[in-house]
């Protein structure tokens, strides 16, 4: 989910600076909408720009991934939220508990796709821009300090280092015959100390390594130049205009009261 | 043929989004074996020996342990037959004592406490960390952490060890004694695979040697047989030892094949007309 997907598609030129203020207003947008038919077309947004940057199969994992989280989400909603029609009663008696409600329902898909959009937005934008790139932008366009730009793109690039880090951890803790597995949560969470102390101390190794080759290499010695340079062309300022276009369109009909549902 | 404890047919495994590490790969590990997996850098030595106990299940072809599948058997219930040493200690050292690290194998099994202590003073005793019982694994050199992994392992006491380059980081002794070790664990019947770069070790403690190249099982012999053909070897990139090369060079002054820098003596000796049994003494 943290990679970078190497392609050639219009989302790949665009500038990181443009699909950043998309995700952002992927963001604002699905705060100001609560209703699931609205948000359910922020959603559809999202997947179309993924089509576009060619990023279909790497959707579709990310969609299956989230598919369990979603579901939670809409069960907690479902299960929890108590206003509006009945439409189940999953316990005959008493008022309330585990009374499925028209809202809850509607509530639950709001927040299925509120979710599913932000996240989403974010996986395109890394998925379709190289971390080199996003550092640029943030350094050269938003005069964010190259220190902290840095620290960014690094804890993107260590997800996946860490994931396999993790695998060899449980797989050298398997061979010695112990097993994460049982009902008993306690017993379970003691089952992960094998786990998450290695992986807590290769990490910390991991960081003075990185501290140390990055100081001899001259970190922080002076100003940096870059051979690169954050361009913006006229297809970004095209898509940014549509953005912010939309963004303040739909701002403004949320404050109207529409795509609002009183829950 | 000895008993095959690990059965290996038409083994194929590609990682995730991968080329294919290991393919078509037949191989039979006879109980009470001692094999060196040889090869270049990304041969598949290790993909192949993490089939052994399960770590890999196969993408094609099957690997059966004693009459169980890989595929239907979890790590952990496989450990009990098959242990295996990784090449990076830090990746299983998680106490902070070393014999408390030793301890967490064989406490696993449900062992009595008695018979975990005795395995475990046991394993220290091998490695040579009896002195260093309490130390914490972290301050240790990288060396000395390898042998408590080495050791943590070795007190599970599994039928089949397998060690992912067990003597890389150790000086000559420390290597020399890690190799006695596990040989005198082979003659008291544990099956033992070894991957390894130091032909001198495949030389001195295999039985049999297995050369993967590209995936694939190049040769398959005793090391003397291995050996004796340079030309094959050097396709992925390995060369006989010193002595065996030495030898080769100087066939046609008599020499014959050689493993050893002693058997190299001897030959020597004999050329010269002496009696070689002085020598190996």
């Amino acid at each position: 989910m943290s990679a970078y997907n190497r392609g050639e598609s219009f989302v790949h030129r665009l500038s990181p600076l443009t699909k950043m203020l998309w995700c952002a207003a992927v963001l604002a947008v699905g705060v100001a909408f609560n209703h699931p038919l609205y948000l359910g077309a922020v959603l559809g947004t999202v997947i179309c720009v993924a089509l576009l940057g060619k990023q279909g199969r790497e959707l579709a994992r990310s969609l299956s991934g989230l598919g369990v989280l979603s579901l939670i989400l809409f069960l907690i909603q479902i299960l929890f939220y108590h206003e509006g029609r009945v439409v189940l009663a999953l316990v005959p008696l008493g008022h309330g508990y585990g009374h499925v409600t028209t809202d809850g329902i509607l509530f639950g898909l709001a927040m299925v796709f509120r979710m599913n959009s932000i996240l989403l937005s974010v996986f395109v934008l890394l998925a379709t821009t190289q971390p080199r790139e996003i550092v640029l932008a943030l350094v050269e366009k938003l005069r964010v300090p190259y220190d902290y730009a840095f620290m960014f793109t690094t804890a993107l690039r260590f997800i996946p280092v860490l994931l396999a880090e993790a695998r060899v951890i449980l797989a050298a803790q398997e061979t010695r015959g112990c097993a994460v597995s049982g009902h008993n949560p306690l017993r379970k969470l003691k089952a992960y100390i094998p786990l998450a102390v290695p992986l807590v101390m290769i990490s910390l190794n991991k960081a003075e390594r990185l501290a140390i080759s990055l100081e001899t290499r001259a970190f922080g010695s002076g100003n940096r130049t870059s051979y690169y340079e954050c361009r913006l062309a006229a297809a970004d300022m095209l898509c940014m205009v549509i953005v912010v276009g939309v963004l303040l369109t739909s701002l403004t009909f949320s404050f109207l009261g529409y795509g609002r549902v009183n829950l | 043929m000895i008993e095959p404890l690990i059965r290996i047919e038409d083994l194929h495994y590609s990682y995730p989004g991968g080329d294919e590490a290991v393919s078509s790969i037949d191989l039979d590990i006879g109980r009470g074996e001692i094999i060196a997996i040889v090869g270049q850098n990304g041969a598949g030595k290790t993909t192949l020996a993490k089939h052994f106990n399960g770590l890999l299940k196969p993408t094609r072809g099957r690997v059966v342990v004693g009459n169980v599948d890989t595929r239907k058997a979890a790590v952990a219930a496989l450990a009990r037959k098959i242990g295996y040493v990784f090449q990076n200690p830090d990746h299983q050292i998680f106490l902070d004592t070393v014999a408390g690290e030793v301890r967490f194998g064989p406490s696993n099994l449900g062992l009595s406490p008695g018979e975990v202590q005795r395995r475990v003073d046991q394993a220290l005793e091998v490695v040579g960390l009896s002195t260093l019982l309490g130390a914490d694994p972290r301050s240790l050199s990288k060396g000395q952490r390898q042998r408590v992994a080495l050791a943590s392992v070795l007190s599970m006491e599994p039928e089949v060890l397998v060690l992912d380059e067990p003597t890389t980081g150790q000086d000559y002794r420390e290597g020399k004694e890690i190799m006695d070790f596990v040989r005198d664990l082979n003659r008291r019947g544990h099956t033992v695979v070894f991957i390894t770069h130091d032909m001198n070790l495949v030389a001195r403690y295999a039985d049999r040697v297995v050369v993967l190249c590209e995936g694939r099982v190049l040769m398959d012999g005793s090391p003397r047989e291995v050996f004796g053909h340079p030309e094959t070897l050097a396709k992925t990139h390995l060369v006989p030892p010193a002595a065996t090369a030495l030898a080769l060079r100087l066939r046609n002054l008599g020499f014959g094949h050689v493993l050893t820098i002693e058997e190299l003596m001897g030959e020597c000796i004999s050329l010269l007309g002496g009696d070689r049994k002085v020598v190996c003494l």
